[in-house]
C-alpha cells in the first residue's frame, strides 16, 4: 500500500509541479490548418511529418486564395504558428518568417494566415528552430528498388547488398571507417545507377531515429550520401512501405529483460534474477536468458506471449517480432524500428534458452526440456542439466563453480550479471574455476575442441 | 576591498571600452570591425580560427548588443582571408572555409549546402556543415532538471552541447530559435538604476544568429573559447564546496538546533544549512500554518521558527552559511505576507493587477524593473539583513513568462537573482542555487538538479550527467545525494545506496544530501548503521577541498569545469566515450564511482584506464594504462585514481569548515614521472577574486634514486592567509627513503609505509614567501635492505607469488588469506623461517584479498589484488 501511495504521491507531485508549463513552443508536433487544406480547421486532421528536431514537412494540395496556418499542439487553439503579415501570399521557393504565440484568445491582428495564389500540390516545410516556412514543388513519385547496395569510403568501397526482411524492411549491420556511405540500386556504379540519398545531404549515418526521413533519389554519382564521423559498427534500416531511412551506431547492450504473460513474474520487470538476460562472455553482441516459460503463469493477460525490453521502462525501445504472435523457435529477426506492441508466442511450457544478438537483431530460442523452474537441488547443479549432454559435468554449489569432468581440455569462464568476468581457467578437464562466489546468477561458458556451451547457473 | 573593486571596474571600462555595470563579469558585445565581413543582408564575424558568427536579416539589421548566450564578441581578430567571385563569397581561416552564395538567405528549407557551407578537416577527412544540418553525434550538454529522474530516463532530455564527434557544433542564438524550455535568447541592455543588464527585444526577431564552432576534437579549446564569448564560469564562494545539511521537513527552530548539535557531536564537518520551503507559511496543518500561505511564501512561519534572526545567528555562530528555498511563481500575497504585500503595493503605487482570490496578490512580474526593484528592496534585502546568505530558487511552474513572449523564467530568475547579489552585496561573492535555463546559464552558478528517485539505476546516471554538463560550462550541479523520493520500500533507506551516493558526491562539485518531505526517508547520516563509512566520505571531501577549490579556480580561468568527460583528454579513444560512468575530477583524479549494489559486500567494477599510469588509492597499486581492468571494492572503497606525477593538495583532518585557512597542508604525490601541482587560495567569499588571490606551485622530479620536491614561494597576496605553513608530503609509488634533506638540511622526520609504497615527509612550518626544497634519496633496490619493524610483504603478479620477509628468524609464522567477504581462502603455517614464498594459484584471479601474517608477536596486514 505504501508503495502505491508513494507512486501516487510522485505522480501527483509531478502533475502539480508541471501543470501550467505550456507556454512553450514544442518541437515534436505541428499541424497545418485552414480552408486551404482538405482537413480544414480540424486541428489534428492534417499533421505534418517530423523530419528533424523542430522541422516538419507535409505534401498535399493547397487551395488558392484560402488561408492556412499551423498549430503547435492538437489539444486546443492555444499554440499558433502564423505568418507575420495578414493574408501573406507565399510562392514556391520563397522562405517566409513565422511567429509563434501561446494564446488561447489570439487577437485577429496577430492571427495572420498564409495563402497561395495557385491551387496545386506543394511540399510545405516548416522549421520551428529558425521560424521559417517554404513551399516547394513535390518530387515526382519514385519507384524504389527491390534491392539496395551500399558502398563508399566508409566501407573501403566494397559493395554490400542490404539484407531484406520479407516486405517489412531492409536491414544491414556494417562496420565502418570514417568516410561516407552511398546507397544505390545496382551492385556496380553505372550510367543507369540511381543513388538514394537522405533528406539532409551528408548527414551522419546514425541519423534518423524518430524522424520521417524518406529517401530521395539522384543520378549524381558524386553524391556524398551519408557521412560516418565515428568508426564502428552501425545498423541501417530502410522501410519497405514508407521508404524511410534510419541508422544507429551499435553499442552492445548490457541489459535486456523478458516480460510477458508466460513469464514467472508476468509483466513485472523488477527482478533481474528472473527476467534479466546475462551477457554472453564469448560474444559481446549476445545476451542470454534461460528459465521457465509457462502459458498463463500469472493471470490471463496475453498468457502465452512475451517481448523483450531494453530498459526497465515501457517507453524505451523494445524487441518484438515483425509479425504478431510469431512462434518463439529457432532463429528469428527482431524488430526495433516501430512502436508496434507485437509479441512472440510459445505453445508449450518448459525450460527455454533465448539468445539475443543485438548487432544482428536476431533471437534464437532453444527449448531445453519440460522441466520446471530452476531449483537448487542441493548439489549445486541447478540450471545446468543440459551440460550432461556434452558429457561435461559442472558442480555449482557451496559458492563455487567446479568442473567435475570434461572429456577434453576446456576453457571455462564465470561471468556475473553485470558482465564482469569473475574467474577463468584455461585448458582444464576438472577443477575449481571460481569459489567464494556471492549468491546470484552467473554465466559459465565452457569451450573446448568439440564443446561450446554456455550455462546460466544459480549460486 | 571597495577601493580594489573600483579600480577593477575602472580598468575593465578602460580596457574593454564598454559600459560596465556592477553585475556579472563584463564584456564588450561589439566585435572588432576587423573581424566583420558584410555581404548584403548577411554578416559574418570571424571570432577565432574555429568560430564564425553568421547573421542574416532580411531587413539588414544586425545585433551588436549582448544576448542571453553571448556577452562578449570583442576578441583578438584571427588571421583570415576573404575572396569572392560572381556567385560566392569565401572566408577562410586556418581551420575553416566558408562559402556563401551572395544575396541569399544562408538557411534553405529543407536544409542544404546550396547557399552557405563551411568545410573543415576532421580526423583526416573533409567535413561539411550547412545551416540546419542535423548532428546525431553531438556529445550533449545538460537539461533543466533531474526532477523525475529514474534510471536513464533523463538522457533524452539532454540538450545539445558545444562539442560533437562530428567535429562541429552550433550555438543557435537567433531569437526565433527556442531553447529546450521554449524560451528565447533576448538582447541585454545596461540598466543604470538596477546596476546590471536587463532584457530587451532583439532588433530583428526573425534574424538568423548562429555561431559555428569547428573545433574538431579539440574539445577543451572549444569550451574555453566559448567562455571568451559567453562569459566566464564564476568561482562560487568557498563555503559551497563543504557539506550541506538539507532535507525537506517541517523543522522547527528546536529541530534545527538538534540537527546542529548532532552534526557537532558526531563530528560531521558541515558548512551550509538549508531551510526548505517550510521556513515560510505554506498553508499546511503539519507545519502549523493552516490557512496562511502556500507553495510560494516570503514570511517566516513563526509558529515553527519564532525567532528567525536568533536562529540564523546561532547558525552563523556555528559556522553555517544559510540558504532559504523560494518558489516565487505565485507572487506576493496579502494573507501570507501582509507587511511585504502592503510595502510593495505602495512602492508600486498599485500599478500591477492585484488579484482578489485568497487575499490579494501581486503577481510575479520579474519581467519588469519596477517590480524587481520593489521586490528586492522590500523582501530580499530584509531577509538578507536577517542573515540569509544566499537563495535556493526552485522555479517549477510555467517555463516561459505569461507576459513576455519567450522570456524564460529559469534563465531570467538566474540572471536577476545572481546580478542582484553581485550589485547589492559587493562584499560577498555572488551565488545562487537554481537550475539550468539554457546556454549562458553557466554565468549564474550553482545548480541543483532536483527530484531524482531513490534507486541505484538513477545514481548510475549521475556521473555521466554531471560530467556531460561541462560540455556547456554548467559545471556546478549539486544533486540530492541519496535521492529525493522513493517508489520502492526496499531502497528507501538502503544504507549502501546512500553511502554510494555520498561517496559519488565527494567527487562532484556540490556535496549536499537531501530528500523530500517524507518522514520515511532518513537523511540524518548519523542515524545510519554505516555512519562511520559515510563520515569517512565526508572527511575525504574536506580533505580534498584545497584541490577542489584550485580546480574550481581553473574552471574560472579556462572554462573547463571540475567534472570532465574522459574524451576531453582522450578524444581518439572509443573507451573515453563508452565508459560513461568514469570521469576526471579536475586535472589529476580519475573517478569511477560505484553505482551498483554489491554482492555480499563486494562491488565489482570494470574500469578503463587511459594511457599513463594511475595510482589506485583504494588498492594501493599503480595501474598501467591503457587497459581495462575488472576490480573489486569493499563498501568503504571509492575507486579513484591519481595520475602518475600528480601533486594533490589536501586539508589536514583538523579542518571542520572549508572556509578555514589551515597552516598545515598535505601533499599527496604520485611518484614515477615528473609532475606539478598548484594550490589556489583566496579570501573565500570576496567578489574581487579575479585579482585578489594567491597561488603556490609544486613540482616533483627524479634523477636516479634522488627525488626532488619543490614548494615554490606563494605568489599573490590575500589578507587572511597564514604567513607560514607546514606540509606533510605523502609520496606514493616510491621506494623506501635512505635520507631526506629539507632545504639542504638533513631531516629525520620521515617514514615509509611499505603496504602503500608511501614515503611521508614532515616539513616544519616555513614562510610561504620562501621556497622549500625536499630531496629524498631512495633505496635503489626498492624496500629490500630497509630495516623496518613490520614484516615486508610482496606480491608478484607475474608469478602469482606472495613473499614475506621478516629481517630476522621467526619461530612461528601463520599466513591467512581472506576474500573481501571475509571468508578465509588460504591458511599456511611455517616454523623457524626468516622469509617465505607462497604460490597463490589456487585462489581465483581478478579478486582482492586481505593477507594477514602473524610472525611471533608481529602482525602485518596487506591487500593483494590478483
Amino acid at each position: 500500500m505504501k508503495k502505491v501511495i508513494s507512486l501516487l504521491t510522485v505522480f501527483l507531485c509531478s502533475l502539480s509541479v508541471f501543470a501550467g508549463m505550456s507556454n512553450s513552443i514544442e518541437y515534436t508536433q505541428l499541424y497545418i490548418v485552414g480552408t486551404a487544406v482538405k482537413g480544414g480547421w480540424n486541428i489534428s486532421a492534417t499533421p505534418m511529418s517530423r523530419i528533424d528536431r523542430g522541422v516538419f514537412m507535409w505534401t498535399g494540395t493547397l487551395k488558392a486564395g484560402e488561408p492556412f496556418k499551423f498549430m503547435n499542439s492538437n489539444d486546443g487553439w492555444h499554440k499558433h504558428v502564423v505568418a507575420t503579415t495578414k493574408d501573406e501570399l507565399i510562392k514556391k521557393g520563397e522562405i517566409h518568417n513565422l511567429d509563434f504565440y501561446a494564446n488561447w484568445q489570439l487577437p485577429d491582428m496577430l492571427d495572420n494566415k498564409f495563402m497561395v495564389d495557385e491551387t496545386g500540390d506543394y511540399v510545405v516545410t516548416v522549421d520551428l528552430r529558425s521560424m521559417n516556412v517554404c513551399l516547394t514543388e513535390p518530387i515526382a513519385d519514385l519507384t524504389y528498388p527491390d534491392k539496395y547496395y551500399m558502398t563508399g569510403s566508409a566501407l573501403d568501397n566494397q559493395v554490400i547488398e542490404v539484407a531484406k526482411i520479407e516486405n517489412f524492411e531492409f536491414k544491414q549491420s556494417i562496420t565502418c571507417k570514417a568516410g561516407n556511405i552511398i546507397l544505390m540500386d545496382t551492385p556496380v556504379k553505372g550510367d543507369d545507377t540511381r543513388y538514394f540519398v537522405p533528406v539532409f545531404e551528408d548527414v551522419d549515418l546514425s541519423f534518423g531515429k524518430g524522424f520521417m526521413s524518406k529517401l530521395n533519389m539522384t543520378t549524381d554519382a558524386d553524391t556524398r550520401g551519408w557521412s560516418v564521423s565515428v568508426p564502428g559498427d552501425y545498423i541501417v534500416y530502410i522501410s519497405c512501405s514508407e521508404h524511410k531511412y534510419m541508422g544507429r551506431k551499435h553499442i552492445p547492450h548490457k541489459y535486456l529483460y523478458i516480460v510477458g504473460g508466460c513469464c514467472e513474474r508476468s509483466w513485472d520487470y523488477s527482478d533481474d534474477s528472473i527476467c534479466g538476460f546475462v551477457p554472453n562472455p564469448e560474444n559481446p553482441d549476445e545476451l542470454i536468458w534461460e528459465g521457465e516459460l509457462r502459458i498463463g503463469w500469472d493471470g490471463d493477460t496475453e498468457p502465452d506471449r512475451f517481448k523483450i525490453l531494453t530498459e526497465k521502462s515501457w517507453t524505451d525501445e523494445n524487441y518484438h517480432p515483425y509479425i504478431a504472435d510469431t512462434l518463439a523457435e529457432g532463429t528469428v529477426p527482431i524488430r526495433t524500428t516501430d512502436g508496434a506492441d507485437s509479441k512472440w508466442k510459445i505453445t508449450k511450457d518448459g525450460r527455454y534458452k533465448i539468445i539475443v544478438n543485438t548487432r544482428n537483431e536476431t533471437m534464437t530460442t532453444i527449448y531445453l526440456s519440460p522441466n520446471n523452474a530452476i531449483s537448487n537441488n542441493g548439489n549445486g547443479t541447478a540450471g545446468i542439466d543440459s551440460a550432461d549432454t556434452d558429457l561435461v559435468k559442472l558442480s555449482c554449489g557451496n559458492n563455487m563453480v567446479e568442473v567435475i569432468y570434461s572429456p577434453e581440455p576446456v576453457d571455462v569462464k564465470v561471468v556475473n550479471l553485470a558482465g564482469n568476468m569473475v574467474s577463468q581457467k584455461k585448458g582444464i578437464s576438472k577443477g575449481v574455476v571460481a569459489d567464494n562466489l556471492s549468491s546470484g546468477i552467473y554465466v559459465v561458458s565452457v569451450v573446448g575442441a568439440s564443446v561450446n556451451r554456455i550455462y546460466k547457473v544459480k549460486i | 576591498m571597495k577601493v580594489k573593486l573600483s579600480i577593477f571596474y575602472l580598468l575593465s571600462f578602460i580596457l574593454l571600452g564598454a559600459i560596465t555595470l556592477r553585475g556579472e563579469n563584463p564584456g564588450n558585445p561589439k566585435a572588432d570591425p576587423g573581424a566583420v565581413v558584410i555581404s548584403g543582408n548577411s554578416r559574418f564575424t570571424v571570432l577565432t580560427p574555429e568560430m564564425i558568427r553568421i547573421e542574416y536579416s532580411d531587413k539588414g539589421v544586425f545585433e551588436d548588443r549582448a544576448t542571453f548566450t553571448v556577452v562578449n564578441r570583442y576578441l583578438d581578430v584571427p588571421q583570415y582571408t576573404t575572396s569572392e567571385d560572381a556567385t560566392f563569397l569565401y572566408i577562410e581561416t586556418d581551420k575553416l572555409r566558408l562559402k556563401y552564395r551572395k544575396g541569399t538567405n544562408p538557411h534553405t528549407l529543407p536544409a542544404s549546402s546550396s547557399n552557405l557551407s563551411i568545410t573543415m578537416n576532421h580526423n583526416g577527412r573533409e567535413v561539411l556543415w550547412y545551416p540546419g544540418k542535423p548532428d546525431p553525434m553531438n556529445l550533449k550538454g545538460t537539461c533543466r532538471t533531474l526532477d523525475g529522474s529514474n534510471g536513464q530516463n533523463k538522457r533524452s532530455e539532454m540538450e545539445d552541447g558545444l562539442i560533437s564527434r562530428s567535429g562541429w557544433a552550433v550555438i543557435e542564438d537567433s531569437w526565433s530559435s527556442a531553447r529546450a524550455d521554449g524560451s528565447r535568447s533576448f538582447a541585454l541592455e545596461p540598466d543604470e538604476e538596477l546596476g546590471y543588464d536587463w532584457w530587451a527585444d532583439r532588433k530583428d526577431p526573425h534574424a538568423m544568429d548562429v555561431y559555428f564552432l569547428g573545433y574538431g576534437n579539440n574539445y577543451k579549446k572549444a569550451l574555453s573559447d566559448y567562455t571568451l564569448i559567453a562569459g566566464k564560469i564564476p568561482l562560487p564562494p568557498s563555503y559551497v564546496f563543504g557539506y550541506w545539511y538539507s532535507k525537506y521537513s517541517s523543522y522547527s527552530a528546536d529541530d534545527y538546533r538538534e540537527i546542529m548539535n548532532s552534526l557537532s557531536s558526531n563530528e560531521i564537518p558541515t558548512d551550509v544549512m538549508i531551510l526548505d520551503m517550510d521556513w515560510h507559511w505554506n498553508g499546511n496543518s503539519w507545519s502549523m500554518s493552516e490557512g496562511r500561505g502556500g507553495w510560494t511564501g516570503w514570511s517566516w512561519n513563526t509558529n515553527l521558527i519564532p525567532d528567525p534572526v536568533g536562529l540564523l545567528k546561532e547558525m552563523h555562530d556555528r559556522n553555517f552559511k544559510v540558504a532559504l528555498n523560494l518558489h516565487p511563481a505565485d507572487g506576493v500575497n496579502s494573507v501570507e505576507s501582509p507587511e511585504f504585500f502592503t510595502a510593495m503595493n505602495e512602492e508600486l503605487r498599485g500599478k500591477y493587477d492585484v488579484k482578489g482570490s485568497a487575499g490579494k496578490t501581486i503577481p510575479w512580474y520579474l519581467d519588469y524593473t519596477d517590480f524587481t526593484n520593489a521586490f528586492f528592496s522590500t523582501i530580499i534585502r530584509e531577509h538578507e539583513s536577517e542573515g540569509v546568505d544566499f537563495w535556493w530558487l526552485d522555479w517549477q511552474q510555467h517555463l516561459t513568462s505569461p507576459y513576455t513572449n519567450g522570456l524564460g523564467q529559469t534563465f531570467w530568475c538566474n540572471h536577476v537573482f545572481y546580478n542582484d547579489m553581485a550589485v547589492n552585496r559587493p562584499d560577498n561573492r555572488a551565488v545562487i542555487f537554481h537550475r539550468w535555463g539554457g546556454l549562458g546559464s553557466h554565468r549564474y552558478q550553482i545548480g541543483f538538479s532536483g527530484d531524482a528517485l531513490i534507486n541505484f539505476p538513477t545514481l548510475a546516471f549521475q556521473p555521466y550527467f554531471t560530467a556531460t554538463a561541462s560540455n556547456v560550462g554548467y559545471g556546478y550541479w549539486g544533486h540530492d545525494l541519496g535521492g529525493h523520493a522513493f517508489t520502492d520500500e526496499k531502497t528507501v533507506n538502503d544504507p549502501e545506496l546512500v553511502l554510494r551516493w555520498i561517496q559519488f558526491g565527494v567527487f562532484t562539485p556540490i556535496f549536499r544530501t537531501h530528500a523530500t518531505n517524507d518522514s520515511r526517508i532518513e537523511r540524518q547520516i548519523w542515524k545510519f548503521p554505516n555512519f562511520p563509512d559515510m563520515l569517512e566520505a565526508v572527511r575525504l571531501r574536506y580533505a580534498l577541498f584545497p584541490y577542489i577549490y584550485t580546480m574550481a579556480r581553473e574552471a574560472y580561468d579556462t572554462g573547463i569545469s571540475l567534472c570532465r568527460p574522459l574524451y576531453y583528454e582522450y578524444p581518439d579513444k572509443e573507451e573515453a566515450y563508452s565508459f560513461e560512468e568514469e570521469y576526471f575530477f579536475g586535472n589529476d583524479i580519475l573517478v569511477a564511482p560505484i553505482v551498483e549494489a554489491s554482492e555480499n559486500g563486494v562491488s565489482t567494477k570494470t574500469i578503463w584506464f587511459p594511457e599513463g599510469n594511475w595510482w589506485s588509492v583504494a588498492t594501493n597499486e599503480l595501474i598501467e594504462g591503457p587497459c581495462t581492468m575488472t576490480m573489486e571494492f569493499s563498501k568503504t572503497d571509492i575507486p579513484y585514481f591519481y595520475r602518475e606525477g600528480s601533486i594533490v593538495p589536501l586539508n589536514p583532518a583538523s579542518v571542520k569548515n572549508v572556509t578555514e585557512h589551515p597552516d598545515h597542508i598535505i601533499l599527496n604525490v604520485v611518484a614515477g614521472k615528473e609532475g606539478s601541482g598548484k594550490l589556489y587560495e583566496d579570501e573565500g567569499d570576496n567578489s574581487d577574486y579575479d585579482v585578489a588571490f594567491a597561488t603556490t606551485a609544486f613540482t616533483q622530479s627524479q634523477s636516479g634514486n634522488k627525488r626532488t620536491l619543490m614548494i615554490y614561494p606563494r605568489e599573490g597576496s590575500v589578507d587572511n592567509l597564514p604567513a607560514a605553513k607546514a606540509y606533510t608530503v605523502n609520496i606514493y609509488n616510491s621506494n623506501a627513503p635512505e635520507a631526506v634533506k629539507i632545504n639542504g638540511v638533513v631531516s629525520t622526520q620521515y617514514s615509509y609505509a611499505p603496504e602503500s609504497k608511501c614515503t611521508t615527509v614532515e616539513i616544519p612550518s616555513n614562510s610561504c614567501a620562501s621556497a622549500v626544497t625536499v630531496e629524498i634519496e631512495e633505496s635503489a633496490s626498492g624496500i629490500a635492505g630497509i630495516t623496518v619493524d613490520a614484516p615486508k610483504i610482496f606480491y608478484d603478479k607475474s608469478s602469482d607469488t606472495l613473499t614475506a620477509e621478516f629481517g630476522q628468524n621467526k619461530n612461528s609464522v601463520e599466513l591467512a588469506m581472506f576474500n573481501l567477504a571475509g571468508a578465509e581462502c588460504l591458511n599456511r603455517k611455517y616454523q623457524n623461517i626468516s622469509r617465505f614464498s607462497e604460490k597463490l594459484t589456487m585462489l581465483p584471479t581478478s579478486q582482492m584479498y586481505v593477507c594477514k601474517i602473524i610472525a611471533d608477536n608481529q602482525v602485518a596486514v596487506e591487500k593483494v589484488s590478483k
